[in-house]
């Protein structure tokens, strides 16, 4: 029939030449003919005068950034050129990182946008009472509404002179976050801007921070790597850079060695040379235990670490050595303290019993990666070091990469380099004496404190200690929060013992909260802001790294013709009334502000963000003081902000003449780079930082780090402010190194810990391991049907079930069998879950992916939404445990469960 | 771009002979693949999928004993059988092989027998039980005047009502005469290549998708392909040989690359 | 020849009283349900239907088998054997037969017709967009030949006085030929599938043709049987040697083959190298299927009704009609676990799919348009008595039968 009749025959061109026959439409018309009448057949008739090209044909690719997870890459979106209607994602064609890959986190994207539980517009709650099972009642407003009553509370809390009461909290950002996260705050007088980023990964920064003084993540040379030794990452999966990496492992298997150290057999791991399925908490042992092999075999790298000056190896287990033998290469110290106080007796066969590995296997993988340096990655991810003495084991997996060589070398582990971005325009001189009075005080999350040395960049109290704000908020410790503004995190979803945050959050009188999704924390708001979506429908700039480049990515609103015009924007740039959470939200409410007589807000956007092109003010381009004329200025403030961020990059003359150009990419004009929507730094270049090339190292040495030199002035520093000592400090923080005490680890040099147990061993027989779904979009992807439909993307899952993966010979013991509904309980708290045998998992413990048990979020989400998770929430029974040192909260190592039969 | 799909891209755009001379066909680098199901997504996507019902789907095994595990995860789709047992059974021809060797599916003549799917062995062919995307008809909203409802979104995505798909429907289908936009009930449907991608001089768009470029796609009997290249290079494979269907889908190379066993000096099970 | 007298539709309505009404609004009832079988199938599509991605022939495909194969075997194993072969013993029950082979067609068709996906469209379809090569189309120019030849046949017993004996035999001909390579067809639908090593290959056309004669065997008989004690008409023609000795023979003898096949079948299929099949009958056999289809398909439906009818004392009439009935009963199982045996273990481990095991149970919808094949076949049996005289010997060898009437004491028709 049809496909019979419409063979061209005079074309060569089997593919084109067909393009004018006959149209679906003429045939389905036959084809009703033929009598369905009770079939739909309207999509045909629409075929008729329908298309004759593909959408990839005939609409535009626009440039935007995936925020799906932390690897923030350059995305490109298909808008359909007839219906403006974004079609989908790839990665940006012109990144020297990942290319038109990307992973399937970003395709998700389409159906958050798409999502019809999306928020529409402003909602206020009605009941005031507030709980996990009181509905909110919440009744639709305008925004100008729910701006004037945030702006009210704001006004009130700065005449009662207590502007420190006000809070803001912060999740999926872009950089022009200092806005909304820094700015708004300081200019109100509040300290309290708390960020998400110690339920992220900082104990993974403390590592490289505390060896070469880089708090920061990595970016890994695979495509020069002959061995890749990952600590609990799984980079082909989740975190960072996957469609880089994902891109790249095909051939990485063909020239390296891959060995993985994880409890459950990972994504990484089921396609590895080796796996060693490391007893959750041990990691450190193995590092130990590497690291003693490397020296004990004389396998370090000479260059980067030293030799012994008459060329006889003296690393002899169990011995330890006269430091003046061994002469220091210029890039590091300290590999003579770090044997004699930690290596010297961590044999293979002590870490084989520690840590469950086999003593053959710790030597041939540690050889290995020894044999194959300097282009060898120890590579370091949160499972490890997301522990409460995870500080220590990330700096002993990073000192690998010193012993190999491999700091900042072909294929070994490199950071990225300098971009041309400039600050966004400061606000000091428009903090009033209020607001300088509220800044003085403490922060909620109690950093600083003797107990959260917090040791973010050598500095104590330098990072944020995010889940600890809840039992601020709860103690009113330091003081009492009135009113708290959170955007796009989900504090009472995302925080272990998630439950802290339902009782901090329903204690807070008013909370104004701006989310895409009515999700868990939203359930306790006063008021509800609907956020444009990052990837399709605002102003940001996000950047990522790898393949020896940083490229700094927009985010463009590609749904508007025109971006640069604020009309376009929101008429047509949006699905909803929704808007921007870091610039249009903080205008309109400095508007407000100055509605009710406090101007510094307005006056500082006025002033510092014109546009750089035409150096109009914000007030010159769009006139007027009706709430339209606002919202119109709000979005020219967004797209003012990110010129302003990104001028170096695109205007030759400020580039030239006004900032310290890192070299890169070049553009001529604003329009030239908003098209193209991603700019490149210079590639990095090995051993730059080295001493012995010229460089330097960022630790307070100058060199890298065996012996933890920096990690001793911090300590120091933060003893030295609560008056005591840095034993006491240790011991307040769950540690147990010590200075000079030869019955514990030394407090400074990278070393093995026990692991802390979070619960006792014989109520709870089992470790639980948690580990982030593949399709996770930071917790917001669990309303797309494709999450769940796909969900055994993640080893040992299955399709649109939670399930609690256990070892074959526990569930036999236990009479659990596959499919059982089980509940799985720790000290803290209780979920349901779905049994699944599997091989994947280690005897002892239950692996389960973190990203499902929404009770709210919408109808997929959640078995019934606002009533019933649709599976369990992770963070349930993990506790509000931290790394102390590093501020991190506490996901893996020894969380303790009992799982039962329901 | 990547430089592989630049070339499969290249190569299609000269493969201009007729029917008869063209032998499509995909060969699946499993070494490559590392399982991420982008492939399902973005099929899912360019052909309106109802959920459950994946052309680009997956067999996932997972073997042995702790800590001797060997999981694999092997993607699949229609096989465009030389020998498509589900087109010789077909009563109507409405499966039968087509340009390039695909095997087609006309919907109009489709009376929705099933035999194809008894007589797949891969059970590759899928029942439109109904009419698809059926919970984007609703007007419920999970907050009444808060949040939206699908008949909502579908209206500013610009998507007619009465089309069966989501809010981000995809017209592309629409433009190939073979297709039909979004199917509907009571017949059958299954992977053509993307044959209305493969008419405007596209790669399948699982081939696309693929961040690991683990799926090479061309003509069999063009003696310079890259599909041919890589054929011979390794030891292909296909699924369910002794059924004797001649798939034109290709495995080489295995899952596991490498083969992660414990250290006890044994042989993994991936050798 | 025309009905007989007294036989008309209004007569045999005032004749028979209340349990007719009462069978009549049996019918009625069963054709309302199957109705809403049929259209919510047709409104919601086959969702309705308890069928799936995995299963997608279920209980439907099976009634279809069941008639079809009814209609096959009834042809087969008893009308062609008085009509082509000329056994005159069979005689009285061709034109009751013939009948019966048409309305089980027509039940297998509606029921098969109400599955497809797009019922409406199937007949042009087979038509306009015919494949040679697809067994499902051969079956379908083969039934609908054969249902044109029993109509034919008919005809001529009911219609005409003197049919030419070549026409009549040139029917009875094609009439024989045509269920036999239709039935083998069927088979060969099944038998095709090479993924489904259940259907046994080539096996499947000499195993649904085997028991396409017992079931065809029970069914006649049973009939019959009912029609002897309901009308004395049929009491004069049918003697009871010919139920007790010859059909109860027959159906003890067809019986047992279907016994020896199925048996034969399964135990190959335990034995398989080839792991999927042996998976198939252990769970058919073993599973939580073989509650039904061993103790209904073999035990209550095979070996009970071959016992009755081997042992004397139980071969009566009564004891025929018990035999025919359980074989008719065991037959509709083993249709079902025959069809299901085939897509019982998955094809693939899908993780979307169930594995290794897929599971099936028949809807209401489903079960509803099964009733409307069983109510259909009634109302058109119910009908064709009413309208015809299906005790009429049919015309055969030299045409002397051509006078025949009742005889009302029975015995030889032949003069």
């Amino acid at each position: 029939m049809s496909q019979h009749d419409t063979t061209d025959d005079d074309d060569t061109d089997l593919w084109i030449g067909r393009r004018d026959v006959m149209k679906a439409g003429a045939v389905g018309a036959v084809a009703a003919g033929l009598g369905s009448s009770l079939t739909s057949l309207t999509p045909l008739a629409q075929a008729e005068d329908g298309r004759t090209d593909l959408v990839e044909h005939t609409g535009d690719w626009r440039p935007s950034t995936c925020a799906g997870c932390t690897s923030w890459c350059a995305a490109q979106v298909l808008v359909d050129d007839e219906t403006d209607r974004v079609l989908r994602t790839r990665g940006h064609e012109d990144s020297r990182i990942h290319g038109t890959n990307d992973c399937p986190r970003q395709d998700l994207g389409i159906q958050q946008l798409y999502d019809p539980d999306r928020i529409t517009q402003p909602m206020r709650r009605t009941n005031p009472e507030k709980g996990r099972d009181v509905d909110p009642e919440f009744e639709p407003i305008s925004w100008e509404e729910a701006i004037g009553e945030i702006a009210d509370r704001i006004m009130e809390l700065r005449e009662n002179g207590e502007p420190e009461t006000f809070m803001v909290t912060r999740g999926r950002y872009t950089y022009l976050r200092p806005i909304l996260y820094s700015y708004l705050p300081q200019i109100i007088g509040s300290p309290n801007n708390i960020s998400h980023s110690a339920i992220c990964a900082e104990a993974e920064k403390f590592g490289p921070m505390y060896t070469e003084g880089e708090w920061s993540y990595r970016q890994y040379d695979v495509q020069q790597s002959r061995y890749v030794l990952a600590w609990g990452a799984d980079p082909i999966s989740a975190n960072r850079q996957v469609s880089h990496y994902s891109n790249e492992f095909g051939d990485l298997l063909d020239r390296a060695t891959v060995a993985v150290v994880e409890p459950r057999l990972s994504s990484t791991a089921t396609k590895s040379d080796e796996w060693l399925p490391v007893e959750p908490g041990h990691d450190g042992a193995l590092a130990s235990a590497m690291a003693h092999v490397i020296l004990r075999d004389g396998l370090w790298n000479r260059e980067f670490v030293g030799e012994f000056e008459d060329g006889e190896n003296r690393f002899v287990p169990g011995e330890r050595v006269d430091p003046e033998t061994f002469e220091e290469s210029e890039n590091s110290r300290g590999v003579i303290e770090w044997w004699n106080e930690e290596l010297y007796d961590k044999e293979p066969e002590w870490a084989a019993d520690e840590a469950g590995v086999p003593a053959e296997q710790i030597e041939r993988v540690a050889t290995g990666f020894a044999e194959a340096g300097p282009n060898a990655i120890s590579w370091l991810g949160g499972g490890p070091c997301m522990q409460v003495r995870g500080s220590y084991t990330a700096m002993a997996i990073h000192a690998l990469n010193g012993l190999v060589g491999s700091v900042g070398n072909r294929g070994g582990t490199l950071y990225a380099p300098s971009t041309g971005v400039e600050d966004l325009p400061a606000p000091d001189e428009y903090v009033d004496e209020v607001a300088e009075a509220g800044l003085d005080h403490e922060k909620i999350d109690q950093r600083g404190r003797l107990e959260f040395p917090a040791l973010k960049d050598g500095e104590s109290g330098g990072g944020v200690v995010t889940n600890n704000a809840a039992d601020g908020i709860l103690d009113e410790d330091p003081n009492e929060i009135e009113v708290l503004i959170s955007y796009w995190n989900n504090f009472a979803f995302s925080n272990p013992e998630s439950q802290r945050w339902e009782e901090a959050l329903a204690e807070i009188p008013f909370h104004a909260t701006i989310e895409t999704h009515a999700s868990e924390t939203a359930w306790f708001a006063d008021v509800v802001l609907p956020a444009t979506h990052h990837q399709f429908e605002r102003w940001g700039q996000l950047r990522s790294t790898g393949a020896g480049y940083r490229t700094i990515n927009l985010h463009t609103p590609v749904m508007a013709d025109d971006p640069d015009d604020p009309e376009d924007v929101l008429e047509n740039g949006r699905l909803w009334d929704v808007k921007t959470d870091e610039t249009e939200i903080p205008y309109l409410l400095a508007e407000a502000l100055a509605d009710r007589g406090f101007e510094n807000l307005l006056a500082f956007f006025e002033t510092e963000y014109p546009d750089p092109e035409s150096g109009r003010s914000l007030r010159e381009e769009i006139p007027g003081d009706d709430f339209e004329s606002r919202e119109l200025r709000a979005q020219a403030f967004s797209r003012n902000a990110l010129k302003l961020r990104t001028r170096p990059i695109w205007d030759p003359d400020y580039r030239e003449n006004e900032f310290d150009w890192p070299g890169g990419e070049e553009f001529d004009d604003w329009v030239e780079f908003r098209e193209r929507g991603i700019w490149h730094t210079d590639e990095w270049e090995y051993r730059h930082r080295w001493p012995s090339e010229g460089g330097e190292f960022d630790t307070d040495t100058g060199v890298f780090e065996f012996d933890g030199e920096t990690l001793r002035n911090a300590l120091e520093g933060h003893a030295e402010r609560h008056d005591t000592d840095v034993d006491t400090v240790l011991d307040v923080c769950n540690y147990q190194g010590r200075v000079d005490d030869p019955d514990a680890p030394d407090a400074f040099v990278p070393h093995y810990e026990e692991p802390y147990d979070m619960g006792d061993e014989d109520d709870y027989p089992f470790n639980f391991v948690d580990y982030k779904d593949r399709l996770n979009r930071e917790g917001r992807s669990a309303n797309t049907p494709w999450a769940q439909e796909f969900n055994d993307v993640n080893p040992g899952d299955e399709p649109g079930k939670d399930l609690a993966k256990i070892n074959p010979r526990d569930a036999d013991r236990l009479g659990i069998e596959d499919g059982d509904e089980i509940s799985i309980r720790s000290p803290v708290g209780e979920i349901e879950s779905t049994a699944k045998l599997w091989e994947g998992v280690r005897p002892g413990t239950v692996a389960k992916t973190w990203g499902q048990g929404h009770w709210a979020y919408g109808r997929v989400a959640s078995d019934e939404f606002g009533d019933e998770a649709r599976g369990g929430s992770n963070n349930v029974v993990i506790g509000a445990e931290y790394d102390r040192l590093s501020g991190s909260s506490v996901f893996y190592g020894d969380v303790r469960v009992d799982i039962e039969t329901r | 771009m990547s430089s592989e799909s630049e070339s499969l891209d290249a190569e299609l755009e000269t493969t201009t002979l007729d029917g008869e001379g063209v032998d499509l066909s995909m060969v699946i680098d499993l070494q490559r693949c590392t399982g991420c199901g982008a492939c399902n997504i973005g099929c899912a996507q360019e052909n309106n999928l109802q959920e459950g019902m994946a052309y680009s789907s997956r067999i996932i095994e997972t073997n042995g004993e702790f800590p001797n595990v060997s999981y694999e995860y092997t993607p699949t789709l229609c096989n465009q059988c030389d020998d498509a047992p589900c087109a010789e059974g077909c009563p109507t021809s409405a499966l039968h092989k087509g340009k390039g060797g695909i095997t087609m599916h006309d919907h109009e003549t489709c009376i929705g027998c099933k035999s194809c799917m008894i007589n797949c062995p891969y059970d590759e062919i899928h029942l439109n039980e109904e009419d698809p995307h059926p919970t984007w008809e609703s007007e419920e909203a999970t907050i009444e005047s808060g949040t939206a409802s699908a008949r909502a979104v579908k209206d500013r995505a610009g998507v007619d009502d009465d089309v069966d798909a989501p809010a981000y429907y995809n017209p592309n289908r629409e433009v190939s005469e073979t297709e039909h936009p979004t199917r509907y009930k009571g017949i059958v449907e299954k992977c053509n290549f993307c044959v209305h991608r493969l008419e405007r001089d596209e790669l399948p768009r699982c081939v696309e998708e693929c961040p690991c470029e683990a799926r090479i796609f061309g003509d069999r009997n063009d003696p310079d392909s890259t599909v041919n290249e890589v054929l011979a290079k390794y030891n292909p494979d296909v699924l369910k040989a002794d059924e004797g269907t001649e798939p034109s889908v290709n495995y080489v190379r295995d899952y596991n690359g490498g083969s992660y066993e414990r250290g006890t000096g044994e042989p993994g099970l991936g050798d | 020849m025309s009905h007989a007298e007294g036989e008309t539709v209004v007569s045999s309505l005032k004749s028979s009283g209340k349990r007719y009404y009462a069978w009549l609004a049996f019918i009625g009832l069963g054709f309302l349900i199957g109705g809403y079988g049929v259209l919510v199938t047709l409104i919601e599509g086959t969702s309705v239907l308890g069928i799936t991605g995995q299963v997608p022939w279920g209980i439907l495909i099976s009634t279809y088998v069941f008639f079809a194969l009814l209609s096959t075997g009834i042809c087969i194993g008893i009308t062609s054997l008085s009509s082509v072969f000329g056994m005159e013993r069979y005689e009285p029950l061709v034109k009751r037969g013939v009948l019966l082979s048409l309305i089980t067609l027509a039940a297998g068709g509606a029921v098969i017709m109400a599955g497809l996906g797009q019922p409406v469209r199937a007949i042009p379809a087979m038509v306009l967009s015919p494949n040679p090569s697809a067994p499902m189309w051969w079956m379908i120019v083969l039934y609908s030949v054969y249902g044109g030849a029993l109509v034919a046949e008919f005809v001529l017993i009911d219609r005409v006085d003197d049919p030419p004996r070549r026409l009549s035999r040139t029917v009875a001909v094609v009439a024989l030929i045509a269920p036999i390579l239709a039935g083998a067809t069927l088979g060969a639908i099944f038998g095709t599938a090479e993924a489904r090593p259940y259907y046994g290959g080539l096996f499947a056309s000499v195993f649904l043709l085997v028991t396409a004669v017992a079931s065809g065997v029970a069914l006649i008989t049973a009939v019959t049987v009912i029609e002897r004690k309901l009308s004395s008409a049929t009491e004069a023609v049918v003697s009871e040697e010919l139920i007790t000795r010859t059909l109860g023979k027959y159906l003890g003898v067809a019986t047992a083959a279907v016994f020896l096949v199925t048996g034969l079948r399964h135990a190959y299929g335990l034995t398989a190298t080839n792991e999927a099949l042996a998976t198939a009958h252990q769970q058919m056999l073993f599973g939580g299927t073989g509650l039904w289809a061993v103790g209904i398909g073999m035990g209550v439906g095979l070996l009970v009704p071959m016992v009755l009818m081997a042992v004397p004392r139980t071969r009566t009439v009564g004891g025929v009609l018990a035999a025919s009935v359980l074989v008719l009963v065991g037959m509709f199982v083993s249709r079902l676990e025959f069809v299901l045996g085939g897509q019982v273990v998955a094809l693939t481990n899908d993780p979307s799919n169930q594995f290794p095991i897929a599971s099936y149970a028949p809807s209401a919808a489903e079960l509803a348009i099964v009733v409307m094949g069983f109510a259909l076949f009634a109302g058109l049996y119910t009908a064709g008595r009413a309208l015809f005289d299906l005790d009429e010997l049919p015309h055969h060898e030299e045409d002397t039968m051509s006078h025949t009437t009742h005889v009302p004491d029975g015995g030889e028709t032949d003069e």
